[in-house]
């Protein structure tokens, strides 16, 4: 497995998947709900943002799921670019990490979504904290690498 | 006025007698309530626990199979003759004003509410733990099942629980409720001791995590489709 990569051309060309199982992520109807459950805070991606996760979710590197949006995006967009920024966006956040290459992937290849081909944005996210509560509440969250802490037999 | 306690009880033996004690000691209210223990399959000590208490206000259901803590608060919901309904989980305890405040809390709020309060972890004093490897205890707010006092009438318009779910029941609970518009109320004070024990991880395991953005993303669907403002904040 290959850290994240520090300049545009290596994240460009590298896999990336969700942090599980501390990043859980649900797609329907071309959106997608991505749960950071160390932290309590929940994403909605739609549009090219959903896109985008689920090519990398499928296997595809951030460049192939840049190529694939430059069909649908203004020949004077940097799609390129665009999507650079939302991927070092995700790392910054911790809900993904850098992959092996040969890592198998449960997602199908995304298909672009009709209204992604007729009305570009660059990709983005809105972050909720409205659950945080609730979200932290769980014990679970409490076990790190080490794992959960053991009772005596 | 009535208040039924639901206790979901699944081998906890050893922390049960705690928790319905702190039902049973209410300040105030104690002789309006009904404690309605639902044995969910125990496998261990628990039936036998149960048989010794001697308490009128104690209504004991044992359910032959195991069919989780959502299936077994609707047992109790089922059965339960309240006009208040709390839920306490068999391994936490209340402090004995817990109910009052919530009933007071209800009496003086006029719309369709939940009432929650805050809660504070601790280490069980039965478990050794080893040496540096105990968990962090938290003092926080208690939107959990345990925390939780409302009306029956405010019950019944959210509905039972999901028990298809492996986890994250009450989450997707308190969303349902929350969509439907019941205020939500936090009693600042910490009125709720939440056990932590080896055995939370059983019932909260990684594995299931991935349940928590399936519930938000059936939410989302779901106000999508009553065409209400989905619960979050503004984008951050």
């Amino acid at each position: 497995m290959s850290g994240p990569s520090a300049t545009p051309e290596g994240l460009a060309a590298s896999y990336y998947a969700s942090r599980l199982p501390n990043v859980v992520f649900e797609e329907s109807e071309n959106e997608v709900v991505v749960v950071n459950l160390l932290s309590g805070v929940y994403y909605f991606l739609t549009g090219t943002a959903a896109f985008v996760w689920l090519a990398l979710h499928s296997g595809m590197t951030v460049n192939e799921a840049a190529l694939d949006l430059r069909s649908a995006a203004p020949a004077e967009v940097d799609v390129d670019q665009d999507v650079q920024v939302f991927v070092a966006k995700l790392l910054a956040l911790d809900l993904v990490e850098a992959i092996a290459a040969n890592i198998s992937h449960d997602t199908d290849r995304p298909v672009l979504p009709s209204y992604v081909s007729t009305g570009y944005s660059a990709p983005t996210l809105e972050s909720f904290a409205d659950l945080q509560d609730i979200l932290l509440l769980d014990p679970v969250h409490d076990v790190d690498e080490t794992g959960w802490p053991h009772a005596k037999a | 006025m009535l208040i039924s306690v639901i206790v979901p009880a699944y081998n906890y033996a050893n922390f049960l007698p705690r928790a319905i004690a702190s039902v049973l000691s209410q300040e105030g209210v104690s002789a309006d309530v009904e404690c309605i223990v639902v044995n969910d399959g125990s496998t261990d000590d628990t039936a036998e626990v149960l048989q010794n208490l001697n308490d009128d206000r104690i209504d004991v259901i044992h359910q032959p199979n195991n069919a989780g803590s959502s299936a077994a608060r609707n047992t109790g919901i089922r059965k339960a003759q309240g006009d208040v309904i709390a839920f306490l989980d068999a391994d936490d305890y209340w402090r004995p004003e817990k109910l009052a405040r919530a009933i007071a809390a209800i009496e003086a709020s006029g719309a369709p509410s939940m009432h929650f309060t805050m809660m504070q972890e601790f280490l069980d004093p039965s478990i050794s733990w080893e040496s540096g490897a105990s968990p962090h205890v938290r003092l926080m707010k208690g939107l959990a099942a345990s925390c939780c006092t409302l009306r029956r009438v405010d019950f019944d318009q959210v509905g039972l629980f999901d028990e298809t779910l492996p986890s994250g029941e009450f989450l997707d609970w308190y969303l349902r409720a929350t969509s439907l518009g019941l205020q939500e109320h936090l009693d600042p004070e910490t009125l709720v001791y939440r056990g932590i024990h080896p055995a939370n991880r059983d019932r909260l395991s990684r594995q299931s995590s991935g349940i928590y953005s399936n519930i938000i993303m059936r939410a989302r669907r779901r106000a999508a489709q009553d065409d209400i403002e989905p619960k979050g904040l503004a984008s951050e």
